[in-house]
């Protein structure tokens, strides 16, 4: 019995024991936005006559963007968070202008402690945007409530982002000129009597605009080659085709390339091309008359761009990407290649001893070489006296925005 | 083999101490009653337990320290400041937790001259050039010492590594090396706090706590950081490891009494 009684008052004592060992730093959740807190030791800063604390705060949710704030309690009325209007209401900037899904960022929290009390903060609640301020997208044409030219049909719109973007409809990628976007032979994907075009900014926010439609059951259907365009000088070919469930057929087509020659009559038998010179968005019209009497009409646009613009873009992610691995921010730089090529760079970004700095470098030597469609190389070069090279291949995602597949 | 009296009565020691930590050791009682620990037993006769499992209890009780020092030797290249009035400033500030921890600096050695100068705050018992200890006892501690800077400081610091308790913050020993009124650090630093120390040492559980060494940008002060030694430990428990080896040890225990029984 003596035996019993000792195992179970060594039980009790290592169970109390067990409670005292198993508290260890604090990682939390915070309210809001899906993600994990930590902060770190405090250190006085005499500048400010505050302790400060670096907290660390790693999104496990979408992409959060300004105006992000942070909500923090100390615990203890004699302590505050210097810098925010009261302690559960701090505004904070982001290092990047946004916190990607599984992004780290840090910030310093200062707290004011006129009487030096002991406290422990807590975050209550992280918050933020779900797309950056300014982003935003219209539909220029069909407009709400209009028919389409046909069962397939050009949308057009335009896009204002403060950051890279790119733009979609139903998940089809958009071409993208300037502040215009355009969908050439567009199919509603999703639903009959609507679609959607969406702003998308690189790193992932989104602002959506739906137009509500009545599709024709006949029309004509343009597609062009190159899909948006391309670089000057540039010869296009139009695929055309009726559109129909009642057996009509085209019996006459004329087309203006919009280039300043006007309508011409083509023939169905032979390729329709035009090349295009000099650079500009141009819009091409057509018009159709079928067997069954019907006049059909539809427009397709045509980006003709110079190298610089078009590789502008692309140039862009290739950037974002150098400037994610000379900051070391593995997440970020993984954001700028393509959903598929991520689980291949995850390990290589984040093997021992790799030297992120030297690729950002690496990259920048980037010059545009090939960019047919939605497929682009750049080509890199090492420095020194024997240099390599070696191609970076980059394509256009269904958002539209460029990203790096392989290199 | 590892034989032991089957006539001992068998104790398990467990003791909590001050700082909360549980540990334990096995003990026999003799028939003169004196106290023996485990690995002292030699039997005289009677039954046996293999010296295998005595060794996998120990093996499976003895964990990382939980208690264990950190211990760093710090040196200070001062040359670009020589001659400088300067405030040698220690800080340790409590996380809020309840556990206990304390950061003493000892083997202070330098070519500057000590002067006076400054004033200490909080938990701060001794004083440079001897040992200083700073405790979390109170929540902010400082240890301040006047100097007139020579080319190098050097001194040890000696941590204890209790984790934060209750989602409180790490204990945080942190360095400065300011003007001789202590108001302003002679060098802005890459501290990601902005605060402008030179070392921080944040007591976060781990063997060697996380200690970070940042460099002087305005003035250059170039800080060295070396650990002394392995992080020694007193040997402890922890409960789970703790529990099976208990249940082992007694399991063996009432096995070898039940034969004294037989007999």
């Amino acid at each position: 019995m003596t035996l019993i009684k000792t195992a179970l008052r060594c039980l009790q004592l290592f169970a109390l024991a067990a409670l005292v060992v198993a508290s260890t730093v604090a990682t939390a959740q915070a309210a809001g936005a899906p993600v994990t807190t930590s902060f770190s030791g405090l250190v006085y800063d005499r500048a400010t006559q505050t302790f400060n604390s670096v907290l660390t705060i790693t999104n496990n949710g979408p992409t959060l963007y300004a105006p992000f704030s942070i909500g923090i309690a100390t615990g203890s009325s004699s302590v505050t968070v210097k810098g925010a209007n009261n302690a559960t209401s701090t505004l904070a900037t982001l290092p990047n202008g946004s916190l990607l899904p599984n992004e780290t960022a840090t910030f310093v929290i200062a707290f004011a402690d006129p009487t030096r009390a002991t406290f422990v903060p807590t975050v209550t609640q992280v918050a933020g945007a779900s797309a950056p301020a300014g982003l935003s997208v219209a539909v220029t044409s069909p407009k709400a409530g209009q028919t389409p030219a046909g069962p397939t049909f050009l949308v057009t719109g335009t896009l204002t982002a403060p950051r890279v973007a790119g733009a979609s409809v139903d998940g089809v990628a958009a071409c993208v000129v300037g502040s215009t976007f355009f969908v050439n032979a567009f199919t509603p994907q999703v639903s009959l009597t609507s679609f959607t075009a969406a702003a998308n900014d690189v790193d992932g926010g989104q602002v959506t605009k739906t137009v509500a439609i009545s599709l024709p059951s006949e029309g004509l259907q343009v597609v062009p080659s190159p899909a948006c365009g391309g670089i000057a000088p540039l010869t296009t070919s139009l695929a055309v085709s009726l559109n129909t469930t009642d057996g009509d057929t085209i019996t006459g087509l004329t087309v203006d390339f919009g280039a300043g020659a006007g309508a011409q009559l083509v023939s169905l038998s032979s390729p329709i091309q035009n090349t295009y010179a000099t650079v500009g968005l141009y819009t091409v019209h057509l018009t159709a008359t079928t067997a069954l009497g019907a006049t059909l009409t539809q427009s397709s646009m045509i980006s003709v761009q110079t190298p610089a613009q078009a590789f502008a873009p692309i140039l862009s992610n290739v950037s974002l990407l150098q400037s994610a691995l000379s900051s070391h921010d593995v997440a970020r730089a993984l954001s700028y290649h393509t959903y598929t090529s991520r689980p291949r760079y995850a390990p290589l970004l984040t093997q021992t001893g790799i030297n992120l700095p030297g690729l950002g470098t690496l990259l920048s030597t980037a010059q545009p070489v090939v960019l047919v469609g939605d497929y682009a190389e750049v080509i890199v070069t090492t420095p020194g006296t024997s240099p390599q090279s070696s191609s970076v291949v980059l394509v256009r995602d269904g958002g539209g925005i460029w990203r790096v597949d392989s290199w | 083999m590892v034989q032991f009296d089957t006539c001992a009565k068998a104790y398990i020691h467990i003791a909590v101490r001050s700082d909360g930590i549980a540990f334990w050791d096995a003990k026999t009682k003799n028939k003169r009653g004196c106290m023996r620990t485990l690995k002292d037993q030699r039997c005289r006769s009677g039954a046996s337990v293999p010296a295998g499992v005595i060794a996998a209890l120990f093996a499976l009780s003895i964990q990382s320290p939980v208690r264990a020092q950190s211990d760093y030797d710090v040196t200070l290249n001062t040359s670009s400041l020589l001659g400088t009035g300067a405030t040698l400033t220690f800080d340790f500030i409590a996380g809020g937790g309840t556990q206990s921890n304390s950061v003493s600096i000892l083997d202070f050695s330098t070519d500057g001259t000590l002067v006076s100068g400054g004033v200490n705050s909080g938990s701060v018992s001794g004083s440079l050039p001897g040992t200083a200890t700073l405790s979390n006892a109170s929540f902010f501690n400082e240890l301040q010492q006047g100097i007139t800077l020579g080319s190098t400081i050097s001194f040890q610091v000696d941590a204890t590594t209790n984790a934060p308790t209750g989602g409180s913050l790490p204990d945080t020993f942190s360095l400065f090396l300011l003007d001789p009124t202590a108001s302003y650090s002679l060098t802005n630093t890459t501290d990601p706090t902005g605060s402008d120390s030179l070392v921080t040492l944040q007591i976060d559980g781990t063997a060697g706590g996380n200690i970070a060494v940042y460099s002087g940008s305005s003035a250059s002060i170039p800080v060295s950081v070396k650990a002394v030694s392995a992080p020694t430990s007193v040997p402890e428990i922890d409960s789970p490891t703790a529990l099976s080896a208990l249940t082992l040890l007694l399991g063996g225990l009432a096995v070898l009494r039940g034969r004294r029984f037989e007999r």
